[in-house]
């Protein structure tokens, strides 16, 4: 098999925060060994609910953050560390697109000057090649040229995250990481920047990694989803699997929690909110809201194996290793 | 008689127009979506409605409440209705709570307020309604603080505080908007179970059809101030009229069936200092005629409890169609590509 073009290898990734002035500090585990590829070409969905690691998880991807454990390969070699020359110089062919486009950008300074910036920093190009790879990028994001004098705040929503989209492309890179790039966008506008992100996909062969909170939004772009809980993945595959059989209770739940028209019974309703990463339940972390629980998910963790047909699942009940039990505190509502 | 009904309410902020006419009717029990991107109207259609935008705000038109004109009433009288009869809950409900304040101090409150009880009674109802939006634990939440309680709680809490009011209409502005996917469901499946059990009428305000479609009867689409569309929740998805509404739909992926390529509305919201002349939709909409860019659409009936604002459909002719469905073929002339 091909070298992936991104790979993390049970990457963990530790915080510490302090209850109180006095109080002892909590380690969080927010990322909890993490394995994922992502190949040129592919997009790979990252779902799950706020909390659970996502974000992070994309930071380590980049080397913004250093991994505790575990490993992150770009084409197979190690990441270099943050701030040296190598990753810098490795920056230009990963790039970053962030939910909130006018916090990504700066306010006093006009779009085109903001998307050329990488070349300048990466000192690619003359000052004239510069000003022609705007013109090219601004077409491919659907900008008119006239756009790049314009302030942040002379741009509406969809054509800001469009501006940072092209930002992001100017350096011609191999990887995107896509941090809920349309969450903060309108449906109308959310809907050019999925068909804008799948045509550039197929136009440059970039390796995608979209995070999300929006199954539907992940289907769209996705060739791969993987669905995070509490810092792990919890079930991997194809999106049509995922979605229409979804394996892992959470899944289940996420999948059954979609708003869709004419569809008001059969939906099963988790109990509770997601758990504290810093006070992780015992076992497999989805125990206490799980409608299938038993007693043995509750001590001990499933890991994540696969289920054939490119699927992974982490849950016990789904493995087998268990009969489905009745949930230990979770109901079901029909 | 419809218990709340706006007519023809503008809404401008110095020369800068909100709402450009709005007319809507709610019954008692009703649940109403209102559907809209940003900036549509949607959040100041109920503020203007319940007196709650600030001076600068120019309301016109009339809000029927009961029969009585809200816009002109007393403000003695309009404070019994805000939060007794109509309560109001918002997006952020943790902006929305005070945060120095215990959490059944803030419920007894609107139960002394809007119920007159105070004292033991009162906390024992506060208890009742934290146990009444499925608030675990209700007796110790009392004395807890809104950090304390996580997003979907506090949400739980705030619609506690609307149902202290025992309102005849709930007023929800993106509920759920702000909340994760699973515990939106537990959200949306509460004021369901509210309704259900008190009869409540219910607006619920929405970016996302989905929300709205399953949990209320009726929805009307809103674009740069005013109602585009307005039909039966059933009907609006199978028989969408209004370019617009269409163009939503086609906006948000499927969930099965064949990936492709998403129809996305080109362009974006025109600027409310700079409306088109005719229709707002004119310069994004891709079915447009020539005329559309000089007059701007009245509502037309096109249905039973049907009715969209564009040129493009026809008058629907009362009962002469028994099915309700009308036919558009031919009417529409498509301008494909436009610059």
């Amino acid at each position: 098999m091909t070298t992936p073009l991104i790979e993390a290898r049970n990457v963990v990734r530790n915080y510490y925060s302090r209850r109180g002035v006095f109080g002892q500090p909590v380690q969080v585990r927010a990322v909890d060994g993490v394995s994922l590829k992502i190949a040129r070409g592919e997009t790979l969905g990252l779902v799950g609910e706020s909390g659970c690691g996502k974000s992070t998880t994309a930071r380590l991807l980049l080397g913004m953050e250093p991994a505790d454990e575990g490993a992150v390969l770009f084409e197979g070699q190690p990441l270099p560390s943050a701030d040296s020359a190598d990753w810098r110089s490795l920056r230009r062919r990963m790039q970053m697109v962030f939910q909130d486009p006018l916090g990504a950008l700066d306010r006093r300074l006009p779009a085109g000057k903001q998307i050329t910036e990488p070349l300048d920093i990466h000192r690619i190009g003359t000052p004239a090649e510069r000003q022609a790879r705007l013109a090219t990028l601004l077409e491919a994001v659907g900008l008119r040229p006239d756009f790049a004098a314009r302030f942040p705040h002379e741009l509406s929503g969809g054509q800001r995250q469009r501006a940072v989209l092209a930002r992001a492309l100017a350096t011609d890179p191999e990887l995107l990481i896509c941090d809920e790039p349309i969450s903060a966008l309108d449906v109308s506008i959310q809907a050019q920047v999925m068909n804008l992100l799948t045509d550039i996909q197929a136009e440059l062969g970039l390796g995608i990694l979209f995070v999300s909170h929006d199954l539907r939004a992940v289907r769209q772009v996705s060739h791969r989803v993987a669905v995070m809980y509490l810092g792990r993945i919890v079930e991997e595959g194809p999106p049509d699997a995922v979605l229409h059989d979804p394996r892992h209770p959470y899944t289940q739940a996420l999948v059954s929690a979609i708003p869709h028209p004419g569809k008001t019974t059969g939906r099963t309703i988790l109990e509770g909110d997601p758990p504290n990463p810093a006070d992780r339940p015992s076992g497999c972390a989805f125990h206490p809201r799980c409608p299938v629980a038993t007693s043995f998910c509750a001590e001990t963790s499933p890991n994540l194996t696969g289920a054939g047909q490119g699927r992974a699942v982490a849950c016990h009940v789904a493995q087998g290793t268990v009969a489905a039990g009745s949930g230990l505190s979770a109901r079901k509502v029909a | 008689m419809a218990f709340v009904s706006l007519r023809d309410m503008s809404v401008s902020f110095g020369a800068t127009p909100a709402l450009r006419g709005v007319s809507l009717s709610l019954g008692r029990g009703d649940a109403l979506g209102l559907v809209g991107e940003s900036g549509c109207g949607k959040s100041v259609t109920w503020l203007a409605a319940l007196g709650l935008l600030p001076g600068t705000a120019q309301v016109t038109g009339e809000v029927l409440i009961d029969g009585s004109d809200a816009l002109t009433m007393p403000v003695c009288q309009l404070e019994k209705i805000r939060g007794g009869r109509i309560a109001m809950i918002f997006q952020d409900p943790a902006s929305s709570l005070n945060p120095v304040h215990r959490i059944g101090r803030q419920i007894v409150e609107a139960l002394t307020l809007h119920r007159g009880i105070a004292g033991a009674e009162a906390r024992a109802e506060a208890k009742r309604l934290l146990d009444q939006v499925g608030i675990p634990d209700a007796a110790r939440r009392l004395d807890g603080y809104p950090h304390e309680l996580s997003g979907g709680q506090n949400q739980r809490v705030m619609i506690a505080m609307a149902l202290a009011g025992q309102p005849e209409m709930l007023v929800a502005d993106e509920p759920t908007t702000a909340l994760d996917v699973t515990i939106q469901a537990q959200i949306l499946d509460l004021l369901r179970a509210l309704r259900r059990d008190t009869g409540m009428a219910l607006v619920l305000i929405s970016h996302d059809l989905g929300v709205v479609a399953e949990t209320c009867d009726r929805i009307a689409v809103m674009y740069a101030g005013r109602i585009v569309e307005e039909a039966p929740s059933e009907t609006l998805f199978r028989n969408p009229q209004h370019p617009y509404t269409r163009g939503l739909m086609g906006a948000l992926p499927p969930i099965s069936g064949e990936r492709q390529r998403l129809v996305s509305i080109r362009g974006s919201v025109p600027d409310p200092n700079d409306m088109p002349a005719g229709c707002a939709f004119a310069p994004r909409c891709a079915d447009r005629f020539a005329a559309c860019d000089t007059s701007d659409p009245a509502n037309t009936p096109v249905g039973h409890g049907h009715r969209a604002a564009c040129l493009g459909v026809r008058e629907w002719q009362g009962a002469l169609r028994a099915d309700g469905v009308r036919q558009t073929d031919g009417v529409r002339r498509t301008v494909g590509a436009f610059a």
